[in-house]
């Protein structure tokens, strides 16, 4: 997944990335660059924020209150080779193997009497640790983790919509009031006044209106390059770039939304796939087939893509990661926390709930001129696991066949390397009709 | 042993048939709504002249056709509810109303309306999710007040009656009789003077959620008085934790092994009929605040939460010993488990974790591990 990751001994089966793009470079660069500097900070006696993917860290950056994604530090731990080392320790404490793997490696890092092997030195102790309850295990696992470091812990709800709208994505970015019923806003922008409380009386920092607004007006910016890649990548043939590429260039700068930086890689993503638009220069020159990667990525293995390009042709060119930045992100509104709850509000819907995630799915493969899709579901993960059974059949009926892969995006213990590979190619031979 | 007759026999059958009892109630032309998850108000349903009736899975059956639509990470319990709604065993019911009482629950409905959507061939009824938030805040309180409101306006739509706030409190006088009754029940089976058993407990509970409820009332008032007269029943007294239980199979099996269980935590028992509406205010809000201050489902709950709840549980059913009942793939609650289990041996209380148990009947390895877990604490009071 990393720079950094590319140097660490990788499992058994599991391959680095070759990345292309200068910008990749630097987003996966700025990582390490970016998490020291936190680490200088909280030592200083700066307030740290431990959060999950789901939840509005606009408002922590508007507060200027550092804050690691729950995560993106699995995503790290598991390209570190590490993920096995802090699923053990969960395991000794009692907690058994097949709990959830994805959102659990920070509890494990807090357990850790060693947190300072962790990768870049390990996580520091959070002031405060925040979680939106979209799934059972979310508040059993933070109130564990803010238990361990003796801090306070701020669980958001979760809301369910009675309506199912069609094609969210053409009314998310201006017309969000059609699509988010308004009990379920009026409920999030309460909770999100009670989080901007706490964490005022726990950290001692205040809010602007005015710092809000401009992260959300960096946040659009973001959100609106990231489209216009999305849109180039979707109609050029060979593709320009593929996954290996965009997911980190994407994600980094994702959990840096509503910054300068952010817009800048985004914006830097843009020019330079802009440029081998215009050099005709391709990710895989030969390529004879497109495919999208949908679920999560696979952290500790992320040069798994490679190698199916190389032998078929065929590139990984989609991802949810460029799909929901270019689509899921960008809001427009004059109330501007109301505006940041309807980018949230649906944020669970749209990418685990049939119909709104397979009527995008559907939409975003004909977008990109899709021949097969391989998704990858993980079994311990009730979450992610999000209607696979309507995704397949919604890809189906439009003439895309699909791969459904089961396996845990960041636990290398169970990989079984040659079996996938084997799944994979079998897949593209016998469904997509492509020859090696 | 336990005690038997006419009521207890009429309310055990209409456990066992639950199926025919709702089609009974439906030949005299009146409604009945499907209800999945903990939170749905039955009083509503009730005031609106509608039979609430809980969907059961089958045990004893499989779910190859759920299995097509849920992924593996779905809990077997609620696998097996599903199965039963879209094989088509429930397709008297008029409506489906399902409540956020847990995440495979809340997938469940997604699910069952993208099946409505995409093949509407599929014998799903009419869907309404009643969204009821568990948080312990003042917040998610007037939430669930605004959506019990329009729950309220959803049936009376479906009823044609009006549900107006004599009615509603007519309910919470209905409702709350069945709680009191059960309440005297449950102190039988306590362990100073043991007469009811958990198994029938678990049955008459179980019934509540289907039977015509002014019935269900009179024929347990009946039996009440005549399990006050039985015989007292030995065993260890064992309370039961972990995932719902909506069949006898483990209450079965503890029994038979010497053990009496005094009690449990999990939906299907006495936490459903636990905690009263208080009649003296405003029917919605003590609606509103019975369900939603009372102690959430394990899933809903954070660790200290459940901690604490486990261990007054514990306390006031008098049991010895608790079980952990976990189905494969309920995941969450194992995320209790270890704070729980060290608090309870702090209090004397011996534990045993059965993780990974399939839904329906007991496999041969539990039973062999229960019998165990029973004989040595029966042997540490000799």
């Amino acid at each position: 997944m990393t720079e950094q990751a590319n140097t660490s001994a990788p499992a058994s089966g599991s391959r680095a990335s070759v990345k292309k793009l200068k910008t990749a470079a630097r987003a996966t660069a700025y990582q390490k660059e970016w998490f020291m500097g936190l680490k200088e900070k909280v030592e200083s006696g700066e307030p740290l924020a431990i959060v999950n993917a789901d939840v509005p860290q606009e408002i922590l950056r508007a507060m200027d209150i550092p804050y690691v994604v729950n995560q993106w530090w699995s995503a790290v731990c598991s390209a570190k080779q590490m993920a096995p080392h802090y699923l053990n320790l969960l395991n000794e404490c009692g907690y058994r193997q097949d709990l959830c793997r994805y959102c659990s490696l920070a509890l494990a890092a807090a357990i850790d009497p060693e947190p300072e092997k962790g990768p870049w030195g390990g996580l520091p102790k959070p002031t405060v640790a925040i979680t939106r309850l979209t799934c059972d295990s979310q508040a059993k696992i933070f109130e564990l983790l803010a238990q361990e470091y003796g801090v306070p812990f701020y669980p958001l709800e979760n809301t369910v919509p009675l309506q199912i709208p069609d094609e969210w994505w053409t009314k998310a970015r201006r017309n969000w009031d059609e699509l988010f019923e308004p009990h379920r806003l009026d409920l999030m922008v309460e909770d999100f006044k009670g989080l901007i409380r706490f964490l005022e009386t726990n950290t001692g920092k205040t809010f602007s209106e005015s710092r809000f607004k401009k992260v959300m007006k960096l946040v659009n910016e973001q959100a609106e390059y990231n489209k216009k890649t999305r849109d180039l990548i979707a109609r050029t043939i060979p593709a320009p770039v593929s996954i290996t590429d965009t997911v980190q260039t994407v994600m980094v700068p994702q959990w840096q939304r509503g910054t300068e930086w952010a817009v800048d890689i985004a914006r830097s993503l843009y020019e330079e796939v802009s440029d081998l638009v215009e050099r005709k220069e391709a990710a895989n020159p030969n390529e004879r087939i497109r495919l999208a990667w949908v679920g999560r990525g696979l952290w500790f293995n992320l040069g798994f893509y490679q190698h199916f390009e190389e032998k078929y042709g065929a590139s990984f060119i989609w991802s949810i990661y460029l799909g929901l930045a270019a689509d899921a992100y960008a809001r427009y509104g004059e109330d501007s926390l109301r505006t940041l709850a309807s980018r949230f509000v649906g944020m669970e819907d749209m990418l685990h709930m049939p119909p709104w995630n397979s009527d995008w799915y559907v939409k975003e493969a004909k977008l990109n001129q899709i021949d097969g899709v391989v998704h990858l579901i993980s079994d311990s993960c009730t979450q992610g696991a999000g209607g696979t059974y309507f995704i397949k059949k919604a890809f189906e009926a439009a003439g895309i066949p699909v791969l459904q892969l089961r396996a845990d995006p960041v636990d290398a213990r169970s990989w079984d390397d040659s079996a996938m590979i084997k799944e994979l190619e079998q897949f593209l031979e016998e469904r997509v009709k492509v020859r090696a | 042993m336990a005690i038997k007759s006419r009521a207890y026999e009429t309310i055990e059958q209409a456990y066992r048939h639950s199926k025919e009892t709702v089609i009974e109630w439906k030949k005299q032309g009146r409604l009945a709504v499907g209800c999945i998850g903990s939170d749905v108000p039955e009083e509503v349903l009730i005031a609106g002249g509608i039979l609430p009736v809980q969907v059961f899975g089958n045990p004893e059956a499989n779910s190859s056709l759920a299995e097509q639509y849920l992924e593996k990470g779905f809990d077997p319990l609620t696998v097996s509810q599903f199965e039963q709604v879209v094989n088509g065993s429930y397709t008297f019911l008029d409506r489906l109303v399902i409540s956020n009482s847990s995440d495979a629950v809340i997938r469940s409905y997604y699910y069952l309306r993208a099946i409505r959507k995409m093949e509407p061939h599929m014998p799903v009824p009419p869907l309404y999710f009643f969204d009821f938030l568990h948080t312990p805040f003042r917040m998610s309180g007037m939430y669930n007040r605004d959506r019990l409101c329009a729950l309220i306006r959803e049936v009376e739509g479906w009823s044609g009656k009006e549900i107006n706030t004599q009615v509603l409190q007519e309910a919470v006088s209905v409702c709350n009789r069945t709680r009191r009754l059960l309440h005297e029940l449950n102190e039988l089976r306590q362990p100073t003077a043991p007469k009811v058993s958990g198994t029938q407990m678990l049955k008459l509970i179980g019934a509540s959620m289907v039977m015509p409820r002014e019935l269900y009332n009179d024929l347990l008032a009946e039996f009440l008085e005549e399990a006050r007269t039985g015989s007292e029943l030995a065993g260890v007294p064992v309370f039961v934790t972990g995932s719902p239980q909506d069949h006898t199979f483990l209450y079965e099996v503890i029994e038979a092994c010497g053990g009496l269980v005094a009690g449990e935590d999990h939906e299907m028992g006495f936490r459903h009929v636990k905690d009263l509406v208080d009649e003296c205010v405003d029917p919605i809000d003590g609606i509103v605040d019975r369900y939603h201050l009372r102690p959430p489902v394990s899933g809903q709950a954070t660790v200290s939460r459940r901690v604490k709840d486990l261990a007054n549980a514990v306390e006031q059913s008098g049991a010895q010993a608790v079980v952990f009942y976990v189905h494969e793939k309920h995941d969450a609650i194992s995320w209790d488990y270890p704070s729980q289990r060290k608090a309870l041996e702090a209090k004397g209380i011996s534990v045993l974790m059965l993780e990974d148990q399939p839904y329906g009947p007991v496999p041969e390895e539990t039973k062999r591990k229960i019998t165990q877990f029973i004989t040595t604490i029966k042997g540490g009071r000799s």
